[in-house]
């Protein structure tokens, strides 16, 4: 076991419990739920993001960033922000295993 | 912010915060709007202590033997929308140009005074994100770009404090005196 695979599986385990988060967010901000649930938080190249997809993207950037003349609701920028808290227990964690498997506490 | 074309050499680009009535946008284009959509305490950047300095971080005029102490600033970030909108392409071209020149690599800074206008320190700004947003609407163009800028900025605890203080009691003088001249004095009733 090597250190990027415990890492990237343990974003994959914080996107998991992250998706519901987010579209609880996002529904609370006015979003509409048939849009909402087609969104998840995945794990991409090392890094936790919303992923979109491209069929709803337009729609997505009106919510997210605005219509002509109509304010933006910014939830993926804010969540993307601020929901971090917890990761570092998830990495912490994670490299306590790593650790243990490779005898650093025997 | 000025753009230019073949009627006008310096056209300025108008600012509002938050979305104006659409009658005074669409007669008016090219136009910005800056919207904050974001307030979040920066627990990343947050150190603890205590400072001292002779003039409250430049807020009241130094006095000699006078020195003031405060707890370590609270981090927050500022997270602004900036949307502008333009009907010809070589406005959004000029504010593109514009906005790119502002932060450099991403990064800038937004210059704050103090009110003493003794001081200034200059607020870092991340360039977060950028989204060019053309459509047509009834027919004509409408080009639209969408910055997200963060600017970093702080609070003190006491601050805080007193923004979140209580009311403990409320007094309420039930008979009015010193009434200004030419005022009537409402009728209290039973």
């Amino acid at each position: 076991m090597n250190t990027n695979t415990v890492a990237n599986d343990a974003l994959k385990k914080a996107a998991e419990r992250l998706t519901p988060e987010f579209r609880q967010e996002a529904l609370n901000a006015g979003w509409p739920a048939d849009i909402v649930y087609q969104l998840t938080v995945d794990e991409v190249d090392g890094n936790l993001q919303v992923s979109i997809p491209d069929e709803i993207r337009s729609k997505v950037d009106d919510l997210e960033y605005g219509e002509v003349n109509g304010s933006s609701n910014r939830v993926i920028y804010r969540f993307e922000k601020s929901h971090t808290e917890g990761l570092d227990d998830i990495f912490e964690s994670a490299f306590e295993d790593v650790a243990v498997n490779l005898g650093a506490f025997n | 912010m000025l753009v230019s074309d073949e009627k006008s050499a310096t056209r300025p680009v108008k600012v509002w915060f938050g979305y104006p009535d659409i009658e005074v946008t669409t007669q008016t284009y090219p136009y910005i709007i800056i919207e904050l959509v974001d307030v979040r305490a920066a627990k990343e950047r947050q150190s603890t202590g205590r400072m001292y300095d002779s003039d409250n971080r430049g807020t009241i005029a130094a006095v000699q033997g006078v020195t003031y102490g405060y707890d370590m600033p609270l981090p927050y970030d500022l997270s602004y929308q900036i949307t502008s909108y333009s009907r010809h392409p070589r406005h959004d071209r000029a504010i593109i140009f514009q906005m790119q020149q502002k932060f450099p690599s991403q990064y800038g800074s937004l210059e704050v005074p103090n009110q003493l206008g003794t001081e200034t320190a200059y607020r870092h700004m991340f360039l977060d994100g950028f989204l060019k947003r053309d459509m047509i609407e009834e027919g004509r163009r409408l080009f639209r770009n969408a910055y997200t800028v963060r600017v970093v900025s702080e609070m003190t605890p006491s601050t805080a404090n007193n923004a979140l203080s209580t009311v403990q009691t409320v007094e309420i003088n039930r008979i009015t005196t010193n009434i200004p001249t030419g005022l009537i004095p409402v009728p209290h009733l039973p």
